[in-house]
């Protein structure tokens, strides 16, 4: 039954699109970004986009500065998440259920919706500071803290923790139910204290799962476009907010720049996730693979 | 064991607040008339606004049209090819599969600025830039892979031991497809479903791009409306797209699991 002409016809679908709609992409800004661009009559090949691209101060700036936010938000998601997934894992708990219904909630909307209700929320006039100002603790809305559009990036960051936190708990949860409970047993038996069971049973075997997590988090957060430019700041600009507003200038004379800062970030995107990979394999339990 | 369940359902509480609250605000603003700084509460509510929006509004409609075009060829293109994609990466054992497990990632770990960027590029020189393929195509790329993922994750459990046993007794590979496949895997299925039409509908970079602006979804419209200060009409849409986004997937849950009852 197993054929291999049955499996090239169960494969090309596949192959086929990512060969028409992602590889020629890729392999069509790859030579653009070696300055081959004839559509402008630019037909000599030079890495001098890439040594440009990475001797750029302000490219370099912003590019460190997304990567830092990036991370530290990917991170504070898959940490919060996974405390709240271990804490509601077990059925026995009347929580379980509900809990795990209102966590599939921010997954199924839009990034718009969080930071539209931000902006009602936690603007300068918004909710929050009304209501500390009806309470008497601020005296107007000029001395509420800037939240949104900050220098910290907090707006864009509580946005995606919103999403992602819920992104997190949702994955690993799928998991701790197909767990095998034998092995916590089997620990607790063995006289582990609850710590050392969590440290050396529990979390090795969930690892895989929290890596992914953090590397789709981590990809989106640095990637993304449409929440840093609407709580971004201007003067603490994002990468993605950064290279469209290059991409979207229309000067054609450009294109080339744009493919090697976007050939840069892919490759960096690929190398770190390939890192944190291999990092994971060296935390504990990582050898073992988990499920 | 009594503090432990108290700080549980604190934590319960704090997460329900947390995760409902903006729910709470956009339907708020969609139904009010003036709620502005610094009124804690909306001064006028006007239950039938949102109703008279979205039955006399035309852009309004266009937009709810054009969301669920894209999402249903989305689902639809998603699935054609994570499919056999997914039967191919569990039932069999190849040279190079390896790669493909790390190529099904990729449209998720380069950024989707870079990716999309890209694609336009090409899509302007196919023709593709602004037609419903196209950016059905950027849609599906992005929901890959989560749907081959489900998938495979579904179809691993079993491989293709009862597709092999009801061939065996004589049944023709379209029946088996239906009767067996099918039920055995539509757990990965229903959850593939549901991502891509998701993923589909909460595009907005890829949609305005690779769209050209003829394709103004829900979540692109809100857009403008955001950055303008329009926040009441804003929210309109918002609470639009929770009806159509949590309504069809809470009428699949309940049709899958009372589906599967009748089966087991």
């Amino acid at each position: 039954m197993l054929t291999k002409r049955k499996l090239i016809l169960l494969l090309s679908p596949f192959c086929l699109f990512m060969l028409f709609f992602f590889f020629s992409a890729l392999a069509k800004s790859l030579i653009t970004s070696f300055g081959y661009y004839p559509l402008m009559g630019m037909e000599k090949l030079s890495l001098h986009y890439y040594t440009d691209a990475l001797n750029d101060k302000v490219f370099l700036r912003i590019f460190f500065r997304t990567f830092i936010f990036a991370l530290f938000s990917a991170g504070m998601a898959c940490f919060i998440g996974t405390v709240l997934a271990f804490l509601f894992k077990r059925n026995d708990n009347p929580f379980t259920k509900p809990f795990f219904k209102l966590a599939q909630l921010p997954v199924m909307l839009p990034h718009i919706f969080i930071v539209l209700a931000l902006i009602q929320l936690l603007s300068q006039t918004g909710l929050v500071s009304s209501l500390l100002t009806k309470i008497g603790i601020i005296h107007s809305y000029n001395s509420f803290p800037l939240l949104l559009n900050d220098q910290w990036q907090i707006g864009i960051i509580l946005t995606y923790l919103w999403k992602e936190v819920p992104f997190v708990i949702v994955s690993l949860v799928l998991v701790l139910r197909q767990m095998d409970n034998r092995y916590r047993i089997v620990a607790d038996n063995l006289g582990a204290t609850k710590w050392q069971t969590f440290w050396k049973v529990s979390l090795p075997l969930l690892m895989p799962a929290i890596v992914n997590a953090f590397i789709i988090n981590f990809s989106f957060n640095f990637g993304s476009y449409e929440v840093p430019y609407l709580l971004g700041n201007q003067t603490k600009e994002m990468l993605p907010v950064y290279i469209y507003d290059l991409y979207v200038q229309g000067d054609y004379t450009q294109l080339p720049m744009i493919m090697s800062l976007n050939l840069i970030l892919s490759v960096f995107s690929i190398a770190f996730a390939g890192l944190v990979l291999w990092l994971s394999k060296h935390l504990p339990g990582g050898h073992t693979g988990g499920i | 064991m009594a503090s432990k369940k108290i700080l549980k359902l604190l934590v319960y509480l704090l997460f329900a607040v947390l995760v409902l609250m903006p729910l709470f605000v956009i339907f708020m603003l969609a139904i009010s008339k003036t709620w502005n700084y610094p009124s804690l509460w909306p001064k006028w509510v006007d239950w039938g606004y949102y109703f008279r929006f979205l039955i006399t509004n035309a852009e309004m409609q266009a937009s709810l049209l054009s969301s669920m075009e894209l999402a249903v060829g989305t689902v639809v293109l998603t699935i054609l090819i994570a499919y056999p994609t997914a039967m191919a990466l569990s039932y069999y054992d190849f040279k190079g599969k390896k790669l493909l497990n790390i190529l099904v990632y990729l449209p998720m770990i380069i950024p989707s600025i870079a990716v999309l960027t890209n694609m336009d590029f090409i899509m302007i020189k196919y023709g593709l830039n602004g037609s419903f393929f196209g950016v059905v195509s950027a849609h599906t790329l992005f929901c890959l892979p989560y749907a081959i993922k489900l998938l495979y994750d579904n179809l691993i459990l079993w491989k293709d031991k009862y597709e092999v046993t009801s061939r065996n007794l004589g049944a023709t590979p379209l029946q088996t497809f239906f009767k067996v496949t099918i039920p055995l895997n539509k757990n990965g299925l229903q959850g593939a479903v549901m991502m891509s039409y998701i993923v589909s509908m909460t595009q907005y970079l890829g949609t305005l791009l690779i769209g050209d602006g003829n394709y103004i979804t829900l979540s692109v419209r809100m857009f403008p409306f955001t950055t303008e200060g329009k926040y009441r009409i804003a929210a309109v849409y918002g609470i639009t797209f929770m009806l159509v986004t949590l309504i069809p997937l809470y009428l699949i849950d309940v049709w899958v699991t009372h589906k599967g009852r009748k089966l087991a």
